[in-house]
């Protein structure tokens, strides 16, 4: 009996290209890193756990097809023929949810709904300018990304979907990916996710180097008083889903979820509040780290343009980061030195890291400062201006070709 | 060239409706507050 034949996982190894074959024993072994650094909570544990597994499982279990052809039991991301998909659905175990649920955006949208769940518009509603205005600082890198991609040699699409990285929001990279180049979207959103769950360990660092301690450690005086209702909330929450939808259409799905999210939150509904923020957000979290890791086989994720990607990636979340620290300055002065800068690093939404973050560098230099509220009405303003951002490239990008 | 052009108009526009959307927090928060208290000295 040929030994490798019936151990396939490892002997298609052996009739594999040298490139893929390190490439697939690299992915299993940053598959089990991430499952440890996300249970030892170095990584974002919610995605990285089942991302690690998927990772590792998806690159360890390919055999052979017809025809000496490799592929996988899981899932295949690149069928788009009907009838191929039809014999496919009933053969790999995870294509429905990949096919019903992550191809056509339905993971990012939940994701998002329970985004708007668990987001408070009070601070954001009480300081719209300042948040904005941090917020917009905060998309710097989004900006800032573009042209260098396309000088790099990617395609406006690419390059867009690339440059949201830096909006640090991961359903809208998924969603901009997948809008905008179909052919990157599993690099880009993986590479997004990873870095995303790294701004933990990167942003301290961004805040320590260009804010000063004695300015980290301020408390942010103010005399607006923050009391805005939920029935403030909920209206507004119903006008701007509408205006922003008559404005930037081809983000209709993901605003319309992220806003009905906070009408969900802001009616008071207890039995829907809880059904989306305990079973929908954390079973949408679950399968999109699953996916993720399912979808990085060595095949799919040796794109030649991966190195651009990883590049660009840290090039848009740490140009966010800056951008968002200047906002905290520009607010700083215009509030006559009143403001704690710090806040700043909020703007770059991926809510709540990074207003947990920014807590967290203020409290270690004085314990009695708070700003969390502060920070989180950046954050979620952070995650509209994203949306926004987003939903301009989808629309003017295609009008480019 | 055309690539730093087009995403400084997108960053612009960006701007615009961010900003907008913040003109009309205060708009619905002032109309809101101010109809609710017309009611209450009404009632």
């Amino acid at each position: 009996m040929d030994l490798l034949y019936l151990f396939q996982g490892i002997g298609t190894l052996c009739v594999q290209e040298p490139k893929i074959v390190i490439g697939r024993i690299a992915l299993v072994l940053i598959g089990m890193a991430l499952v440890f650094l996300g249970a030892k909570k170095t990584l974002e544990p919610l995605v990285m756990i089942p991302m690690g597994f998927g990772m590792s499982a998806v690159n360890a279990g390919m055999l052979f097809f017809d025809a000496n052809k490799v592929g996988n039991l899981l899932i295949d991301p690149l069928v788009t023929e009907t009838t191929a998909l039809m014999t496919i659905l009933q053969i790999d175990a995870f294509q429905p949810i990949y096919t019903f649920a992550f191809s056509n955006n339905l993971i990012a949208c939940i994701v998002f709904m329970g985004i708007g769940v668990i987001s408070d518009l009070s601070y954001l509603m009480a300081f719209p300018f300042t948040s904005m205005l941090i917020a917009i600082c905060a998309e710097l890198g989004t900006i800032v990304t573009y042209p260098i991609a396309v000088a790099m040699g990617l395609t406006p699409g690419q390059a867009a979907a690339a440059a949201i990285v830096g909006g640090a929001d991961g359903p809208l990279v998924l969603f901009s990916s997948l809008m905008l180049a179909p052919e990157l979207f599993v690099p880009i959103t993986v590479i997004a996710y990873l870095y995303l769950s790294l701004c933990y360990g990167g942003y301290p660092f961004l805040i320590r180097l260009l804010v000063p301690k004695e300015l980290r450690g301020m408390k942010v005086k103010t005399t607006t008083k923050v009391n805005v209702t939920s029935q403030e909330k909920l209206i507004f929450s119903v006008v701007a889903c509408t205006v922003l939808c008559f404005l930037l259409p081809a983000a209709a799905p993901l605003l319309l979820s992220f806003f009905l999210g906070i009408a969900i939150r802001e009616s008071g509904v207890t039995s829907y509040i809880n059904m989306i923020e305990s079973t929908f957000l954390y079973a949408a979290t679950f399968f999109l780290g699953l996916m993720l890791g399912i979808l990085c086989d060595a095949n799919t994720i040796l794109n030649p343009t991966i190195l651009p990607l990883l590049i660009l990636g840290v090039i848009a979340l740490g140009v966010s980061g800056i951008g968002g620290i200047i906002g905290g300055y520009i607010v700083y002065f215009i509030n006559h030195r009143q403001f704690n800068p710090t806040i700043g690093i909020a703007g770059v939404s991926c809510v709540p890291s990074t207003a947990k973050i920014a807590q967290h560098e203020v409290a270690a230099v004085k314990k009695s400062t708070i700003i969390i509220q502060f920070a989180m009405g950046a954050s979620i303003c952070g995650v509209l201006t994203s949306a926004i951002l987003t939903g301009i490239y989808i629309t003017v990008i295609p009008m480019l070709k | 060239m055309q690539s730093i052009s087009l995403a400084l108009q997108i960053y612009g526009l960006s701007f615009i409706i961010a900003f907008l959307v913040a003109v009309m927090i205060k708009g619905l928060l002032f109309s809101i507050r101010h109809f609710s208290r017309d009611t209450s000295e009404k009632q």
